[in-house]
């Protein structure tokens, strides 16, 4: 569903030597895979995601998103595919404030489609997320969980073939982190969506079917041990 | 002028590692239409949640809040809802977040309070209004800082709200831009016939209000009143330790 080919991006910085942001990345991700993103800050994740949501060009490789190049489109037909093709799920404070969580959840369908279609399809998502008895609860009344909910539901109402999410348990409880993870994979693999994971959270490794990682904008091997650093061994550095 | 929006002894709380924390404690505030209301303080002193409170998106723990004719935290979550996309417009910084172009960013919480098709062309309508029309097939996030604000002021106005709502958006902007900021508003106001509550941390932005107030340790202080004040000599802003030291506050209102 999504393969990226030795994908190039380089910022100029004033007149130095231009930084590599993206260097030679190579990934598949199938449709229903649900593949995890490491990096620390950095590290080139925020530039990958966007050359990925076609906001961004690379100097050279190609994104190809259900066999359609994305780097090749105009920019009304990168506009087209995030708002029909792509689910972003975004940070939970960026939802409407006073908004119900069904009007909430809807949104992004409303765009795409109209009022009637929409309601049944985006009340069983929210069902499924365990927000049944939430729907009209304003954004507000909900706790960060169940807004981040509520955001996993605007993006996969759409259908989406390919789902970005950028830090999705950053707001979140280790216990709400769990839950919506759990919930967000089980829905790609039923809606057969590709979805790639960037984050920092060491739990989100336990729920995905493959993990890379990214260092200074190249992609490695996953190494959680590299992630760690154990107690007091860099007293030695100071 | 007839009030438009009154806070009547208006008290909230949070909770917080299962303390209480008091952020508003017995506040009244009344917007008239035509009328630019400021609420000044520093981070966390409990403006944005003030505003909330008066735009009905959080309810009070004790207190009323009437908006034309209507106590805002008795109506229902859809009644509240339809006021936000329609009479009541809250605006602020952030952007949808999901990469939407900025004429569906602005029609999309118009949905709130209308039916379908007709948001998009209100929204352009609100930008090329605020001077940025070419703005509107954009994304949100590639705005500079300053279309930011104008588009967010579009996004007020749109569907030309009784009452606008605005959380830290006009501050920072330099002398200039200040100065030009609270023009287009005066316009808009005079225009729509609307009244602007807004959050300002921003001394200079704060002189764009027709009266300012100043919110410290929950309290609100009357710091200035009537347009005519353009000298910052004559704001007298509280001393936020004064009432610790039980010397009372300077400020014009107390």
């Amino acid at each position: 569903m999504l393969e990226l080919r030795d994908l190039v991006k380089r910022y100029q910085v004033g007149s130095g030597e231009p930084i590599l942001a993206v260097d030679g990345v190579s990934m598949k991700v199938a449709a229903g895979e649900f593949v995890a993103l490491y990096g620390p800050s950095g590290s080139g994740k925020t530039t990958l995601l966007q050359l990925i949501d076609g906001t961004l060009r690379p100097d050279s490789g190609t994104v190809l998103v259900a066999g359609a190049d994305i780097c090749e489109m105009s920019r009304g037909e990168a506009d087209d595919y995030r708002l029909r093709q792509l689910g972003i799920i975004g940070q939970p404070h960026n939802l409407i404030p006073g908004a119900r969580a069904i009007v909430s959840a809807s949104l992004k369908l409303l765009l795409t489609h109209g009022r009637k279609q929409g309601t049944p399809v985006v009340e069983g998502l929210l069902r499924e997320l365990g927000l049944g008895d939430r729907m009209q609860h304003r954004t507000e009344e909900l706790s960060m969980g169940e807004r981040q909910r509520v955001l996993i539901a605007m993006a996969l109402a759409i259908g989406p073939k390919l789902v970005l999410a950028d830090e999705p348990t950053g707001s979140l409880d280790s216990h709400s982190s769990r839950e919506v993870l759990g919930l967000l994979r089980r829905l790609c693999v039923k809606q057969g969506a590709a979805m790639l994971l960037v984050t920092h959270d060491p739990l989100v490794a336990g729920f995905a079917d493959r993990v890379h990682q990214l260092c200074d904008g190249r992609l490695e091997e996953y190494r959680p041990d590299l992630l760690l650093v154990a107690p007091g061994s860099l007293r030695e550095e100071l | 002028m007839g009030e438009l929006l009154s806070l009547r002894g208006v008290s909230k709380s949070f909770v917080r590692g299962g303390r209480s924390l008091p952020v508003l404690e017995d506040v009244s505030l009344e917007v008239a239409a035509g009328e630019i209301v400021a609420v000044e303080g520093s981070r966390y002193s409990g403006k944005t949640t003030l505003l909330r409170v008066a735009a009905g998106i959080v309810s009070p723990d004790r207190g009323e809040v009437w908006f034309g004719g209507h106590e805002l935290t008795g109506l229902s979550n859809v009644r509240r809802e339809r006021l936000l996309g329609s009479e009541i417009r809250w605006t602020d910084r952030e952007g949808p977040g999901t990469k939407l172009k900025v004429r569906d960013a602005i029609a999309l919480p118009l949905r709130l309070g209308r039916g379908r098709r007709k948001t998009k062309v209100i929204a352009e309508e609100a930008l090329a209004r605020v001077g940025v029309a070419d703005c509107a097939g954009q994304r949100w996030e590639d705005l500079s800082y300053y279309e930011g604000v104008l588009a967010g002021l579009a996004r007020g106005i749109g569907g030309r709200p009784r009452l606008l709502v605005i959380d830290d958006l006009l501050d920072a902007l330099g002398l200039r831009r200040t100065l030009d900021v609270g023009d287009l508003l005066r316009s808009l106001v005079g225009e729509l016939g609307c009244g602007v509550l807004m959050s300002v941390s921003d001394l200079g932005t704060a002189l764009l209000a027709d009266r300012v107030w100043s919110l410290r340790r929950g309290a609100l202080t009357l710091v200035s009143d009537q347009a005519a004040v353009t000298d910052a000599e004559i704001i007298d802003f509280p001393d936020p330790d004064a009432a610790r030291r039980g010397v009372g506050s300077r400020g014009v209102g107390s």
